[in-house]
């Protein structure tokens, strides 16, 4: 049980809670071991106490041992733990009058116990560590400026201590502790210790990859990274290594249908493979998870750009399991390079291109709306007509119903043109944003995401938008949020920040949004989601 | 001839004293300019550094159109012993009550039972609707004459500190909130001339204001609530009769560069009339005092490292008003009478230098319902919503112990 809270120093730290502190008793040694008497063992009879949150009656018969005489470390060290976990327990439970109070006498006899504990302590025993820990730990209760100086003592006593397996173990479980910190280089000093020791162990780098697979599994990001890089580091040949590095960036980038375990590590490692390798390094389904993983991170450029390489390495070794994916990527490139890169000739090349080599598939309908409404903001009224109409007509053949979105927008659009009425607002809103119209565009200053980017049909697909925030303080500009194109199922689309919908249809689904502020637009941005 | 030297070296010395300055009234409450062109605030002829909290005890279930200048339960009489056992020793209202009589009443109190002053702010007309129109003769009028009757009636008050004109008023000139005009503005194609003329209109009033109040009332300086730094560069050639800035800021755990930077763009003395942060994790979603005691413990850390006096600080910093007193459920939908009895988890706008809580939801981790050092509950003692210090509250109290006035 741990709870957080920050100190003066800048870093929010964990607070062992009585559970926690019970894992100093695994610290043993004989030190730990047993009561003077030899009877029940000391760590069991604190744990009853702790479990009851008797911390007085804890000490008084800590403080009983000590005025019988011959109090072993051991017991200076559980006076000590005993006060922190009080002062801890004051903290959770919000009794500050006692924290201020009464807590700065108490810190002082945690100083004075630690001393003494480690007068007695054996010049190797583990229970250094844990003093050093513990006299960290006050440092921390006290929101003094001496804690940084107490972790580099933490950090020292934990190379001693890690020279043992068990002490190794427990640098682990104590960086495993603090990991939470808001100042991680605490954490990452003490895993430091552990990987350091773990990698003059001896051990292979295969078994150092299993152990930084299990820790991508168990989520502890900083630690699988950091495992993964020393096992890349074993690795001599460079076409090995790039490939693993492809292989390792496949796991943290965009699934699509989960959230990224860390999507900039993975395309620093797609960087470095083809960096030593050329291009070689990436097979076409890297490339296509590369392109995705930076299309999520809305780097419109390379992505298309990736995307690209992907299309021109189908040209040269086509695959039929992959021909539908082309048309994806195609759909994807036209979008990218409309919306996001501003060219509109290119991105046109694109759609056409999947018309003419996908007549069969769905995806045509989409792309013959975005011709349409391309055409239609350029004010090219017959080609926004013959584009709809195619879209319609393709919709049709293609047994798409006449109740899909994509149909009921497209009929929309043609009657807007058929009755001479200017764009929907909320779309005219996006394109003037986009591309401008006799002005500037408006900077993509907006962002919008969309979760889950890959979902199911009738599965909630919520967009979020975030603005930059412009200085005004407390005070939040009143935007409007102009939804429009693809929203889903909603009829009546909130004018809000985030927009929470479904889709009936599967496919590649387009939403874009506009932002208001009483100074006019503020920006635009659009999302492309998966419904499969 | 040796009374000549004597009239000129005093003549030198006033003008030394002042220069950069408004018109500093040599009154009760004055700045005095140190060697090194440090400030001081004097008080009573006694050096005073604010040690204060902004005060706007909206009781649970209530908005912001409560009198509570007029509150039965009279709520400043339990926060102004917990305040002084903390050791505030200013609060500043943003605006007198309508009740000018209630006011004083309230400023007496809170003074004569527990030595706190009050810093008495005035919105300038801020949350005028539809808009604040600055550039029209006649709000600009009606304005001051409302500021005057406030000085006129609460000047000789012992409590009083000294005025503070605005709250974030400037931030309305780049026209995205609480946005005015005029019909010359409107000609106007470039948003940044837009601006400008916003900001030398409103400073120019606020300047007018500050001189009309030393006019009537030369015991108390005057300071302007702005917020950042934003458009100093416009007040400093606009704004020659305030005496003090006042800075709403919210930059986490440090204010940066500020009280360097100020010597070159507002040289006056500052005092951080509002800053804080908030008790609630929008990103973890739960209360959580210790973020906010660490801010707060780390921004007054700075605040009193830069008041006059203190080796490596410079000099010009009076003190700070930390937001606030209270927690204000009210805030986060002041149009849901229903909202005003719920303590609403929701945020309300984003600051990164918050960053304890920043990866929340679109990255809204402030929440405006929670700055408060001490907590309301929905149980009532002598009749008012009964209060919890939070844990700011206790590292504050600590921090000022032993410091010298």
């Amino acid at each position: 049980m741990t709870h957080r809270c920050p100190s003066s120093t800048g870093m929010r730290r964990s607070v062992l809670g009585a559970a926690a502190a019970l894992l100093f008793f695994a610290l043993a040694g004989s030190a730990f071991a047993a009561d003077a008497a030899g009877a029940v063992p000391l760590k069991d009879q604190a744990a009853v106490y702790f479990e009851a949150r008797d911390h007085d009656g804890l000490y008084a018969y800590l403080s009983s041992l000590v005025e019988k005489g011959g109090a072993d470390a051991a017991v200076y060290f559980y006076r000590a733990l005993t006060r922190l976990e009080q002062i801890a327990h004051w903290k959770k439970s919000k009794d500050w009058e006692s924290v201020y109070d009464i807590g700065p006498a108490y810190q002082e006899g945690i100083s004075a116990d630690l001393a003494k504990a480690e007068e007695l302590a054996g010049e190797d025993d583990p229970v250094r560590f844990g003093i050093a820990f513990l006299r960290w730990r006050a440092a921390q209760e006290k929101e003094g400026a001496d804690a940084y100086a107490a972790f580099d003592d933490v950090v020292a006593a934990g190379e001693k201590a890690a020279v043992s397996e068990e002490g190794l173990v427990l640098v682990k479980e104590k960086a495993d502790e603090i990991r939470d910190l808001e100042d991680k280089n605490l954490s990452r000093r003490l895993y430091r210790v552990y990987l350091d020791h773990l990698a003059q162990s001896g051990m292979s780098a295969e078994t150092i990859r299993k152990a930084a697979d299990a820790f991508a599994q168990e989520g502890n990001l900083y630690l699988a990274k950091t495992m993964y890089n020393i096992f890349l580091e074993r690795i001599e040949d460079d076409a090995v290594r790039a490939r693993a590095m492809v292989e390792i960036a496949g796991r943290f980038a965009h699934p699509g249908d989960a959230e990224a375990l860390d999507p900039v590590y993975a395309e620093e490692l797609y960087q470095k493979a083809t960096d030593a390798i050329g291009r070689q390094a990436l097979d076409q389904d890297d490339v296509y998870r590369r392109a995705y993983n930076l299309e999520r991170l809305k780097d419109y450029e390379a992505a298309a750009a990736a995307y690209e390489e992907w299309l021109a390495g189908y040209e040269a070794a086509p695959k039929e399991s992959n021909a539908s994916r082309r048309a994806e990527v195609l759909f994807r490139e036209g979008v990218l390079t409309a919306y996001g890169l501003g060219d509109v000739g290119k991105a046109k090349a694109f759609f056409r291109d999947l018309i003419t080599r996908f007549a069969g598939d769905p995806l045509v309908v989409s792309a013959r709306y975005h011709l349409g409404l391309l055409a239609q903001w350029e004010e090219e009224s017959d080609a926004a007509k013959e584009e709809y109409g195619a879209a319609l007509a393709k919709a049709k053949e293609l047994g798409v119903s006449e109740d899909s979105e994509i149909v009921a927008l497209t009929k929309a659009r043609l009657e807007e043109l058929e009755e001479e009425k200017p764009l929907a607002y909320g779309l005219r809103l996006f394109f003037n944003g986009t591309f401008g119209k006799g002005e500037e565009p408006v900077p993509l200053n907006v962002d919008v995401t969309g979760r889950l980017p890959a979902s199911a049909v009738g599965e909630d697909v919520r967009y979020a938008v975030t603005t930059s925030n412009p200085m005004t303080g407390c005070m939040t500009p009143d935007y409007a949020y102009e939804w429009s194109n693809e929203a889903g199922i909603l009829k009546n689309v909130p004018n809000a920040a985030e927009l929470t919908t479904d889709y009936e249809e599967p496919g590649l689904k387009v939403v874009f949004v506009a932002v208001i502020g009483t100074a006019g637009l503020e920006g635009t941005a659009f999302e492309i989601i998966q419904i499969k | 001839m040796a009374k000549r030297f004597f009239a000129i070296a005093v003549l030198v010395g006033v003008f030394v004293s002042t220069a950069g300055m408004g018109r500093v009234p040599a009154g009760k409450v004055h700045i005095k300019t140190l060697k090194g062109r440090q400030y001081r605030l004097v008080v009573d002829g006694r050096p005073y550094v604010v040690k204060g909290v902004c005060y706007n005890p909206v009781p649970v279930g209530r908005s912001h159109d409560y009198d509570f200048w007029n509150d039965p339960a009279a709520p400043w009489l339990v926060d102004g012993a917990l305040m002084q056992k903390m050791g505030v020793n200013t609060v500043r209202f943003y605006q007198p009550g309508d009740d000018l009589e209630a006011t004083k009443r309230v400023v007496r109190i809170l003074y004569e039972k527990f030595g706190i002053r009050t810093i008495m702010g005035h919105w300038l007309g801020f949350w005028n609707y539809p808009a604040p129109f600055y550039d029209d003769p006649a709000f600009r009028q009606k304005v001051k004459e409302d500021v005057l009757t406030m000085v006129k009636a609460l000047k000789d008050e012992e409590g009083i500190l000294f005025w503070c004109l605005g709250n974030e008023n400037n931030y309305s000139f780049g026209g995205k909130i609480n946005a005015w005009s005029s019909e010359r503005i409107d000609r106007m194609k470039d948003p940044r001339q837009c601006l400008l003329t916003r900001a030398e209109v409103y400073y120019a009033l606020v300047n007018d204001i500050a001189r009309a109040i030393h006019e009537v009332d030369p015991e108390h300086p005057v300071a302007m609530g702005n917020g950042e730094t934003v458009c100093l560069d416009v007040a400093r050639e606009n704004t020659p009769d305030v005496d003090i800035l006042g800075v709403i800021m919210y930059r986490g755990k440090t204010f940066g560069n500020i009280f360097n930077s100020l010597r070159s763009t507002y040289d006056k003395p500052v005092v951080f009339v509002e800053f804080g942060a908030d008790a609630y994790n929008a990103h973890e979603k739960r209360e959580d005092e210790d973020m906010q005691a660490f801010f707060l413990k780390s921004q007054w850390s700075e605040i009193l490292a830069n008041v006059a006096g203190r080796d490596g600080g410079a000099g010009n910093c009076l003190g700070g008003v930390m937001f606030e007193w209270t927690d204000e459920w009210w805030k986060h939908n002041e149009w849901d009478a229903a909202a005003a009895s719920r303590h609403d988890t929701e945020s309300n706008w984003s600051n990164s230098s918050y960053y304890m809580d920043i990866k929340a939801e679109r990255n809204m981790n402030m929440n405006e319902e929670w700055f408060g050092i001490v907590r309301l509950s929905q149980e009532t003692e002598s009749g008012a919503d009964k209060r919890a210090p939070r844990k700011a509250y206790y590292e504050i109290r600590e921090l000022w112990k032993g410091e010298k006035e």
